[in-house]
């Protein structure tokens, strides 16, 4: 294990590449960049734009610490990924391991298997877990879709596009953007301000639908199910 | 020297997946998901142009090969807006994701195999339905021949079997 500094422009995006083990990134207040892994190999990308930093044997523990606000992506097969404090555009790929992310401006968060959690999002976050489940605190606009995991999304302040197979969604919006809902069998609960008045567009094929809230045009939602239950609540 | 060597072709391998196809089948029935199939094929048929072809089905999915990297991307959109417009209109779960990678490929009789087929068949794995999901390879072999297309970068994806990272783009229209 080896810790390595590197200095970052201001603009650039740091790429983190590993294989199967735990990769922890750190958004703190200092100007550059430090890694900590097994065999760290680098270089600069893009014309600089772009710092890659790769775990060499891939294997082992990668800890990153970067200034706050940096864009991020990360790229691994199967370590779990953990990342603390504030970040600028994320992006996260992993085949099976979970994805934590604590804030960001804008998230992309992927992972075949594993569960997805991310606290806070500025701007629109998109989730995507196979079978993994899916949470998210206050978001500004979402995109989420699993096969059997749940969708929980605290509070989706514009647009909410979630999608599941079995898995159910759960979801408080802010009555500003559009919803559009999807699920084969799973549970959709839609929590919206007491005060908005939406126009609904329901589309099922043997589940239960109701809708609590007064029928307006504040806000369009659209929902389909195979026989999963639709239920739309005022909060 | 090997009589019948395989030949080997240069082109786009697309993969399409239905998401949630077997809980619709348990749920509706063998009638109602063969003719969801039936629909996700005759729509790709209706889009694939002269030099691209459905290589096989796969179950729920289907592997297609293009000889033109901006016609797959071409084709990988405008089959999402077909699905979804189809989705709604006949109340069913038409909901794909596509993924495709560019390179060589060995034939086989009529079927496709290598390590650029196992790489496209990993990326549909990482796409949510509605999404179409190519590889730096694709995008870069498109070289800006599609116009109205954004490409989201993903960043590397470390796949397993796969030696080396693959970097994911997301292709979305460009709204207007």
């Amino acid at each position: 294990m080896g810790v390595h500094r590197f200095e970052l422009p201001v603009t650039a995006t740091l790429r983190l590449q590993s294989r199967s083990g735990k990769v922890e990134v750190f958004a703190e207040p200092r100007d550059d960049v430090e890694a900590e892994g097994d065999k760290i190999e680098s270089l600069f990308d893009d014309g600089g734009a772009t710092l890659r930093i790769r775990n060499g044997h891939g294997h082992g523990k990668f800890t990153v610490r970067c200034p706050i606000g940096t864009d991020v992506t990360i790229g691994t097969q199967s370590g779990a990924v953990f990342m603390e404090g504030e970040f600028g555009i994320v992006s996260v790929t992993t085949m099976n391991g979970k994805i934590d992310v604590d804030r960001a401006d804008e998230a992309d968060l992927r992972s075949v298997s594993g569960s997805l959690t991310l606290a806070a999002c500025r701007g629109r976050c998109r989730m995507n877990s196979a079978s993994g489940s899916v949470t998210a605190g206050t978001v500004g606009a979402a995109s989420a879709g699993t096969m059997s995991g749940a969708i929980k999304l605290a509070r989706v302040d514009g647009s909410l596009k979630a999608r599941s197979v079995s898995g159910s969604i759960d979801a408080a919006c802010g009555g500003e953007g559009a919803i559009a809902v999807k699920t084969v069998s799973g549970k959709v609960h839609i929590q919206l301000p007491a005060d908005v008045e939406p126009k609904t567009r329901f589309r099922t094929l043997s589940g239960r639908v109701h809708c609590a809230c007064p029928e307006g045009s504040d806000v369009l939602i659209e929902a389909m199910s195979v026989s999963g239950s639709i239920d739309v609540v005022p909060g | 020297m090997i009589a019948d060597a395989p030949a080997v072709v240069k082109g786009t391998v697309m993969f399409t997946d239905i998401v949630g196809f077997t809980e619709f089948n348990a749920l509706r029935g063998d009638d109602e998901a063969i003719a969801l199939l039936a629909v996700q094929e005759r729509i790709v048929r209706e889009e694939l142009g002269p030099d691209a072809r459905v290589v096989k089905e796969l179950g729920d999915g289907l592997m297609l090969w293009f000889a033109d990297p901006c016609d797959a991307i071409e084709t990988g959109l405008r089959l999402q807006e077909r699905f979804e417009g189809e989705s709604f209109s006949m109340d069913a779960p038409l909901w794909v994701r596509i993924g495709m990678h560019s390179g060589q490929q060995t034939r086989r009789g009529d079927d496709l195999l290598g390590h650029d087929v196992n790489v496209a068949s990993r990326i549909v794995n990482l796409a949510d339905s509605g999404e179409v999901l190519a590889s730096a390879a694709t995008v870069l072999s498109a070289d800006g021949g599609v116009t109205g297309v954004a490409f989201k970068r993903l960043g590397p994806v470390v796949m397993k079997g796969i030696p080396m990272p693959i970097d994911l783009y997301r292709a979305e229209r460009l709204a207007g």
